[in-house]
């Protein structure tokens, strides 16, 4: 797909990489690449027999910030396409996702801010598929318009995955990007406060990203640890009021 | 004959010749009240008086409601606004140059008319009614119905079986314009089309209930729509359930063909001519024989559809349907069946017997 930069944010460079990249980037390889995190400058694409070397831009993180958040923002910054994607280094695309895109912008390029794909959910130690996210927003009355998030529908529902979709650059930015002192639901925070700010988002209906879970270093995994159940909901309710808020607020969890 | 005198049959016959050679004698079809609901069987009715009334002749449609609802709510005004006539309050006169088209199912209309000088050609959609409206006593043929124009060579075979000395003709039903794919993407909606509430239910619920992981697929049942509604909801749907075990067309099924959508079919009792090829039934359907099977068909099918894994000749082949019925193919059926086969054969006809009564091979009242 033309006009579509794929970020991988790393928390830091370690060896495993490379074995999962080969994997999940198999199907966007001749799309650009920014693969973001400390250390990542070490890292050498090594194809294997066939592969092509993909067009890879390593960005080295080393400031104290190393949040997800914070380096996607920063790698967006420098997307230099009209469409963004951010793939977890350990999930990957689907071979038809691009081309669907690509269909669906042709049809309804202007008003889609976002494109998300039906995520298939796997079990990262069985490798066995365990469920959908985004599914819901095909479910009849789930939201106003089929297909479409709507503030509402996005409200009362929490299993929307947002790695592998398709975003517009110039929106995010726009939108205010990701809030870096969001914990847990950065993304939930962000896809409320695009529909608040009138963007339209779109499930196209086609499985378009595996998403493992259960890996054990992989954000939700860390966070399920870190993170209790109250301070969920804390979190939860707290992206409910913040999305009216363009800018980050630094908004911080106490126990009181 | 000889009720008549000389001047006044011809007189009759010169105004019948000049009638059809002027294209003023009346095509009336007679047709039931379906009272807003759709139905393909009235649909092909009304495209061939449609198609006629276009071509120049004074088309009628005939019925016996009191208060008529016709068809302008869902097949369109164009259709609805062709003259109607009410037989049981109106009077309508009927000459010898006339035609009178009745549908199978009006045995009764074919009983009641068999005195009226016009000619009357039945039309046979579905022989099966035949068997079910015409008293035993009775045939077509006793009631002075010599032609039929049956919708296909299967339901003509089984009219000439019965009725050898019958002429036959063929006129396919035609697919409506408005049956046409999205220009776009689908959408992940699962169509069902079948006249029974109970297929609906019992597929609906045992799907979720087996398929928990799908329980987020919309079903959408398509009763009752306008042909317009219908159209859109066919074309912007990725899979359409279709069910008519007694069908011996599928009208609905051809629609749901021509609008792109994958079609799940279940085998009607007797597959029409056009769903098989050859001795198979035709590969671009999805076909299952009971609603057990369905479930795990489309289970597989929607997923790989959001795989993209459906094979483009199935969509490709699905095109073929539509070179099958198009209209302009119809259109051509109707000149050969009615305006040459029956229309011109009756002036043929008047013209002979003007002939006859010239040199006087009748029997005449004095003048």
């Amino acid at each position: 797909m033309k006009e579509l930069t794929i970020i991988i944010p790393v928390k830091e460079y370690e060896s495993s990489i490379d074995e999962l990249l080969h994997r999940s980037i198999a199907s966007c390889l001749d799309n650009r690449i920014i693969l973001i995190g400390k250390d990542v400058d070490k890292y050498e694409f090594k194809p294997n027999d066939g592969e092509q070397i993909p067009v890879m831009i390593q960005i080295k993180n080393d400031s104290e910030n190393l949040s997800y958040q914070h380096n996607v923002n920063m790698a967006v910054d420098m997307v230099e396409t009209k469409y963004f994607s951010v793939l977890e280094y350990d999930d990957f695309y689907s071979n038809i996702w691009f081309k669907n895109v690509e269909k669906y912008i042709e049809y309804d390029t202007e008003n889609v801010s976002g494109f998300l794909p039906l995520t298939e959910v796997v079990d990262y130690d069985k490798n066995e598929v365990i469920g959908y996210s985004n599914e819901a927003i095909w479910a009849s009355s789930f939201s106003e318009e089929l297909g479409y998030f709507d503030l509402q529908s996005a409200q009362d529902y929490l299993n929307f995955n947002t790695s592998g979709a398709v975003f517009k650059k110039d929106d995010f930015i726009a939108i205010g990007k990701l809030k870096e002192s969001m914990k847990l639901v950065f993304w939930f925070e962000y896809i409320l406060r695009s529909l608040h700010e009138n963007k339209r988002l779109f499930v196209i209906p086609k499985i378009g990203y595996y998403h493992f879970v259960g890996r054990k270093d992989c954000l939700s995994e860390t966070y399920a640890k870190e993170i209790s159940e109250k301070e969920a909901e804390w979190w939860i309710d707290l992206a409910k009021k913040e999305f009216f808020f363009k800018k980050d607020r630094n908004k911080v969890y106490s126990e009181e | 004959m000889a009720e008549m005198t000389k001047n006044e049959m011809l007189k009759i016959v010169e105004e019948s010749i000049s009638k059809l050679k002027e294209k003023t004698f009346k095509v009336f079809f007679f047709v039931l009240d379906t009272k807003g609901n759709p139905t393909s069987a009235l649909e092909y009715i009304y495209q061939t008086a449609y198609v006629l009334k276009n071509r120049g002749y004074d088309v009628a449609m005939l019925h016996q409601e009191k208060e008529f609802v016709g068809v302008g709510g869902w097949l369109g005004e164009e259709y609805a606004s062709l003259p109607h006539y009410n037989v049981e309050t109106e009077n309508v006169e009927i000459t010898p140059s006339d035609f009178l088209f009745i549908p199978e199912i009006f045995a009764n209309v074919m009983i009641q008319t068999r005195k009226l000088p016009c000619k009357r050609v039945m039309i046979v959609q579905n022989f099966n009614n035949l068997c079910e409206f015409m008293p035993p006593t009775q045939t077509p043929l006793t009631l002075g119905i010599t032609n039929t124009i049956a919708t296909t060579d299967y339901q003509a075979e089984k009219v000439k079986e019965f009725f050898p000395e019958m002429r036959c003709n063929v006129v396919s039903p035609s697919i409506s314009k408005v049956f046409r794919p999205i220009d776009g993407p689908q959408k992940l909606i699962v169509n069902i089309v079948s006249k029974n509430q109970t297929y609906v239910n019992q597929i609906i619920k045992p799907f979720y209930w087996k398929n928990e992981v799908y329980k987020w697929v919309s079903f959408r049942d398509l009763r009752g729509l306008s042909q317009d509604l219908f159209a859109e909801a066919l074309r912007e749907a990725a899979i359409t359930i279709w069910i008519d075990d007694d069908t011996t067309f599928g009208y609905t099924l051809l629609d749901a063909l021509s609008c792109g959508t994958l079609v799940l079919a279940k085998v009607p009792n007797n597959p029409s001519d056009w769903m098989k090829k050859g001795d198979e039934l035709n590969e671009s359907i999805l076909w299952f024989d009971e609603l057990e099977d369905l479930l795990k068909l489309l289970s597989s099918v929607i997923r790989s559809w959001t795989l993209d894994l459906i094979p483009d000749s199935i969509y490709e082949s699905q095109k073929e349907f539509y070179a099958m019925f198009n209209s302009e193919k119809q259109s051509n059926e109707i000149q050969d069946a009615y305006i040459d086969g029956l229309f011109k054969k009756r002036l043929k006809e008047f013209e002979e017997i003007k002939s006859d009564v010239e040199n006087n091979k009748f029997k005449f009242k004095e003048e």
